[in-house]
């Protein structure tokens, strides 16, 4: 029995290493930082994809305080909890994510958008 | 028509002018119809015949201005600035032989150029002759043209050639295509270079070896024809739409199916659109061109260029239901992330749909 148990491998799980990128470090998930145009010069800048585990109201305060516009946490039923922020603020959002907040890796941000 | 002679003999003005037929059909209207006193009729005439010269004079004038098609100008000026512009008209006939010509004269200057270069050539020749043992390095390097290597061993021929083959020499550095020529006519060797010797460039080495890969085998030479996209052409319709107008002649050049590009483009611009009835994207918001191109610049890298080769000769496929790219010039191939338009937040009235 013993013999048979050393020679029978361990279970092999093909995706332990998917899983565990995926709760570690969030690898193929995307930050996707859009904007969308208003009317007029208004614009709109959404952050999308941030990792769960973050308090997404305290991020918004202090995005709203460090670029002086007003913004929301949006509720999607797919994509789950989104911040809106009023102006054109992709450079400014990337930037603070990854510079001043270090929550995102720069490979991590995708800025869209023209 | 007895009385109206008579009244012509006795009253008429007997000036040769008056004698022509046309004077004379002109009073005979002008009795007939409208008086009969002799002052008045002679005033009348007198008023017909000037206005008559003068129409012709502004006509004719007029006439061969348009006719020669230089300008148009209006008659009245014409009649007013009479030989003036005639005179004018002459030098400008001037001019258009001299632009005429013009064409011609860069010809000359070649013959000229080759007829000096011919004369220093014949100084070198001396030269020449003199470094045939340099000549054979040369030749060891010429050796896999095959066939001309007999005409160098003839000093007296090379002399002849060297004339010739001096000066396209430099022409070849900057124009690549001579070669052709060189080998169309039947005197000239096949290589400017053959029979010379000189301390050659590095950049004249390179370009020679450039030049002889791209007529064997064109896509050894490095010379990647550029796919040139041509800028984005867009129009305003009315104040909240972009018209698109070259969608689909990019789409062409880039190989991808309109729908691909078109999903692209929406979910990158976040906004909505379609095609309209001349194939054109119609997109709502407004863009500048610039934003077109940055998206369209994304598009290319992530869904045409190949990551191997940087050619933009691949093909989109689509296996159970995951894009994939795969390159013609390579035969490498990759998965491509799908197009996904993520959130979209809504703009606009909110009491519209709920």
């Amino acid at each position: 029995m013993s013999e048979l148990d050393v020679q029978v491998p361990t279970t092999f799980d093909p995706f332990a290493d998917a899983k565990a990128e995926d709760s570690g470090a969030g690898s193929k998930e995307y930050v996707h930082i859009r904007v969308q145009q208003r009317n007029g010069r208004k614009s709109l800048t959404t952050v999308q994809g941030l990792k769960k585990e973050f308090s997404y109201n305290k991020i918004l305060k202090d995005l709203k305080k460090e670029f002086c516009c007003n913004g929301t946490v949006v509720q999607d039923p797919e994509l789950g909890q989104v911040i809106q922020l009023q102006g054109d603020q992709r450079k400014n959002v990337s930037t603070f994510l990854v510079q001043q907040a270090g929550i995102v890796k720069k490979e991590r941000i995708k800025i869209h958008g023209f | 028509m007895e009385r109206l002679q008579s009244d012509r003999q006795a009253h008429g003005p007997q000036g040769w002018l008056a004698r022509t037929p046309l004077a004379l059909l002109l009073r005979r209207i002008c009795d007939s119809i409208l008086c009969e006193t002799p002052v008045r009729r002679r005033s009348i005439l007198a008023f017909v015949f000037c206005a008559s010269w003068v129409f012709f004079w502004v006509f004719f004038g007029g006439f061969s201005v348009t006719r020669r098609g230089f300008r148009r100008e209006t008659p009245s000026i014409r009649f007013l600035l009479g030989k003036a512009i005639m005179a004018d008209d002459n030098s400008v006939d001037v001019k258009e032989e001299v632009a005429e010509l013009a064409p011609f004269d860069p010809t000359k200057k070649k013959k000229k150029k080759k007829n000096v270069v011919q004369d220093l050539a014949d100084d070198s020749v001396d030269k020449l002759a003199e470094k045939t043992e340099t000549l054979s390095v040369s030749d060891g390097l010429d050796s896999s043209f095959a066939g001309l290597k007999k005409k160098k061993k003839k000093p007296v021929e090379t002399s002849a050639m060297t004339d010739e083959n001096e000066e396209p020499r430099e022409d070849l550095d900057d124009l690549p295509g001579e070669d052709d020529e060189g080998e169309g006519a039947p005197l000239q060797k096949r290589y400017p270079w053959e029979g010379s010797d000189k301390d050659y460039e590095y950049e004249e080495l390179l370009s020679r070896v450039f030049n002889i890969l791209r007529e064997n085998n064109p896509e050894l030479a490095g010379d990647r024809r550029r796919t040139v996209m041509r800028p984005p052409q867009v129009l305003r319709e009315g104040t909240k739409k972009t018209v698109f107008v070259n969608f689909m002649d990019l789409c062409k050049t880039m190989h991808r199916q309109p729908d691909h590009v078109m999903a692209f483009l929406l979910a990158e611009l976040g906004t909505s659109g379609s095609l309209d009835g001349q194939q054109r994207l119609v997109v709502k918001g407004r863009f500048a061109p610039k934003n077109f191109e940055g998206i369209l610049r994304r598009y290319i890298n992530e869904y045409v260029i190949c990551l191997g080769c940087k050619s933009p000769d691949t093909i989109l496929s689509k296996e159970n239901r995951l894009f994939f790219l795969r390159c013609e010039k390579c035969g490498s191939g990759r998965s491509v992330a799908p197009i996904k338009a993520g959130f979209v937040a809504r703009v606009g009235r909110r009491n519209a749909g709920t």
